[in-house]
């Protein structure tokens, strides 16, 4: 091989981008209701989330337990703003995702020095921190019930209807998947997956370990605040469940089921895990049931994940 | 290059290095040699800040640089290879020494995010680069591979590629031959010989006897933590207290694992 093959190294993942893009614009012309527009924004919704939590487990290889409590932090964020504080939704979201940042920031800094399972359990810890939070300070957060968010409004136009997030959120998660395509094929990308495969190797390379952990951290902070705030202003109500240990489980399971390490395996991840339970609803008691085994056997015949496995295949042909 | 005052480090009451020092010198191989547990790779592991010595100092360039963390003594030349390997399994080839030329690379998470022309030039000059060094250590054909299934030999060749990547001053190897056939041992002979040509110092920490005597420059010889001798490799081959504590019935049973392996 010599140097002037370089270019073919670098195969060009924009065009999975696209791909994305055009599925999406696809999917409006076909899909018609209401009802499906909103679940296919709640797709992509979380695939957004998920992309970002991909950054820190499937690039630096840590995993997190308490991604909800970001994705609230933006959920609440839109709700509170204009609620109590007087600002517009924007300004709000905005606050919220900046907010989302300074936490993962200050958290960060203490809990990446530790490893493996106390890692695990303090990133757990942050979320049902977070959670108590939202449950017991009632007159901000509306406790238990949660609260209504106010909708959006650009200038006198109040969009309504699930349409609209469909493109928000189909835009953002095009937008989200092609900043961390860029990420990853970058020097951080690099350092992050460098650190995953061995933090030793990393460090004598020069690579400061806990400085790009702390990155990782705060960019899937962000992408989980963006989600949630997309959430709450779609739904118009917000819960502490979108800070709940539930939602962060389901957010690690995307990002494992679709395929460690992959970003687009993220989306399908977020996908199957969204759409599923809609095509279970027949099987009413049993639905859990059956998506928990639909999930076990993903991963026993799926084991790198949807994506890698299926394009490790395509490849072997 | 480098320089080692008397370092010392203990792991539960047991010396693992008593009072070393030496120095290394630029375009010169030192050969760390010893039985096994004389402390060689702890030594490596103090110096390149993976461990802090409870007392001694290490000099890079001529700072001081005793205590500093890893990744930023990488900063200031210094490089190293392991001996279990530390290889990045599930990056390729070519990314794995494009990670040896982090330090070289331009930071800014933003930019990165963007995918900016300048950091696609960057990414480019970074993928030359570190081809020419794939192609310099005859593993160009394992570019786009995954290390994870890349045979041996090449994987130990692959860590010192991606050490070489950081342009360094000083080069510690860490038994670089262990596990490698004859062939890729004599390979390894002018690798290391060619990488000393270029002004680096390297200091090598290995087994096969062979190797070390043909290459050093300068050996020095641990036994228990405790330097017990240094000089040429005649001096050394012709030093009775070595003679009796490694290179008499040691030397040929650990060249027979050698060549066993």
């Amino acid at each position: 091989m010599s140097v002037s093959d370089v270019v073919l190294l670098s195969p060009s993942r924009s065009w999975g981008v696209l791909a994305l893009g055009s599925i999406i614009f696809v999917l409006s012309f076909v899909i018609n209701s209401e009802f499906h527009f909103r679940v296919l924004a709640m797709v992509f919704i979380f695939a957004l989330a998920a992309v970002g939590l991909n950054v820190l487990m499937g690039h630096a290889g840590v995993v997190s337990l308490g991604h909800a409590g970001f994705f609230a932090i933006g959920a609440y964020a839109v709700a509170i703003g204009p609620a109590h504080l007087g600002l517009s939704s924007w300004s709000s979201m905005l606050a919220g995702v900046i907010l989302a940042g300074l936490i993962a920031f200050l958290i960060g800094r203490p809990i990446l020095r530790l490893k493996g399972h106390y890692l695990a359990a303090a990133t757990l810890g942050f979320g049902l921190l977070l959670f108590m939070v939202l449950t017991n300070e009632v007159p901000w957060t509306g406790g238990p019930d949660g609260m209504s968010v106010r909708r959006l409004q650009i200038a006198d136009w109040r969009p309504a209807g699930a349409k609209f997030w469909f493109w928000v959120a189909g835009c953002m998660l095009v937008a989200g998947t092609w900043l961390a395509i860029n990420l990853e094929k970058s020097p951080t990308g690099r350092a992050l997956r460098a650190i995953h495969g061995s933090e030793v190797a990393a460090s004598v390379n020069g690579i400061d370990v806990a400085h790009y952990k702390l990155i990782a951290f705060i960019i899937s902070a962000v992408f989980s605040a963006v989600a949630g705030a997309m959430l709450a202003l779609l739904d118009g109500h917000v819960t502490p469940s979108v800070g709940g240990f539930l939602l962060s489980l389901q957010l690690v399971t995307m990002v494992v089921l679709g395929g460690i390490g992959s970003i687009f395996g993220a989306v399908v991840g977020a996908a199957v895990l969204v759409l599923l339970p809609q095509f279970l609803t027949s099987l009413h008691e049993y639905e859990h049931a059956f998506l928990g085994l639909v999930l076990i056997l993903c991963m026993i015949t799926l084991r790198a994940g949807i994506v890698p496995t299926v394009a490790a295949a395509l490849k072997r042909r | 290059m480098l320089e080692v005052e008397n370092l010392v480090i203990e792991f539960g009451g047991l010396r693992a290095l008593d009072s070393v020092s030496f120095r290394s010198e630029r375009g010169q191989i030192l050969s760390i040699i010893g039985p096994n547990g004389a402390g060689k790779t702890t030594l490596f592991n103090v110096v390149s800040g993976l461990y802090r010595p409870q007392s001694g100092r290490v000099f890079l360039g001529g700072r001081n640089v005793t205590g500093m963390p890893a990744h930023q003594l990488a900063h200031l030349g210094l490089s190293r290879t392991f001996q279990n390997l530390q290889v990045f399994f599930q990056m390729t080839a070519l990314e794995n020494v494009m990670v040896g030329r982090h330090i070289h690379e331009k930071r800014g998470v933003i930019s990165h995010l963007l995918g900016l022309p300048s950091i696609t030039r960057h990414n480019t000059q970074s993928q030359i680069a570190a081809l020419q060094l794939l192609d310099q250590l005859r593993l160009a054909s394992y570019a786009t591979i995954p290390a994870g299934s890349m045979p041996f030999g090449a994987l130990k060749r692959l860590e010192i590629a991606r050490a070489l990547a950081l342009q360094p001053d000083v080069l510690l190897l860490d038994e670089p031959a262990a596990g490698c056939n004859p062939s890729e041992t004599a390979e390894l002979d002018e690798i290391i010989k060619d990488i000393a040509g270029t002004g680096v110092s390297v200091i090598l920490v290995e087994h096969d006897i062979r190797l070390v005597m043909d290459i050093s420059n300068e050996i020095v010889v641990l036994n228990y933590g405790r330097k017990l001798a240094q000089g040429s490799p005649i001096e050394i081959q012709s030093n009775p207290s070595v003679i009796e504590a490694y290179l008499g019935a040691d030397a040929t049973r650990e060249r027979a694992h050698v060549e066993g392996a």
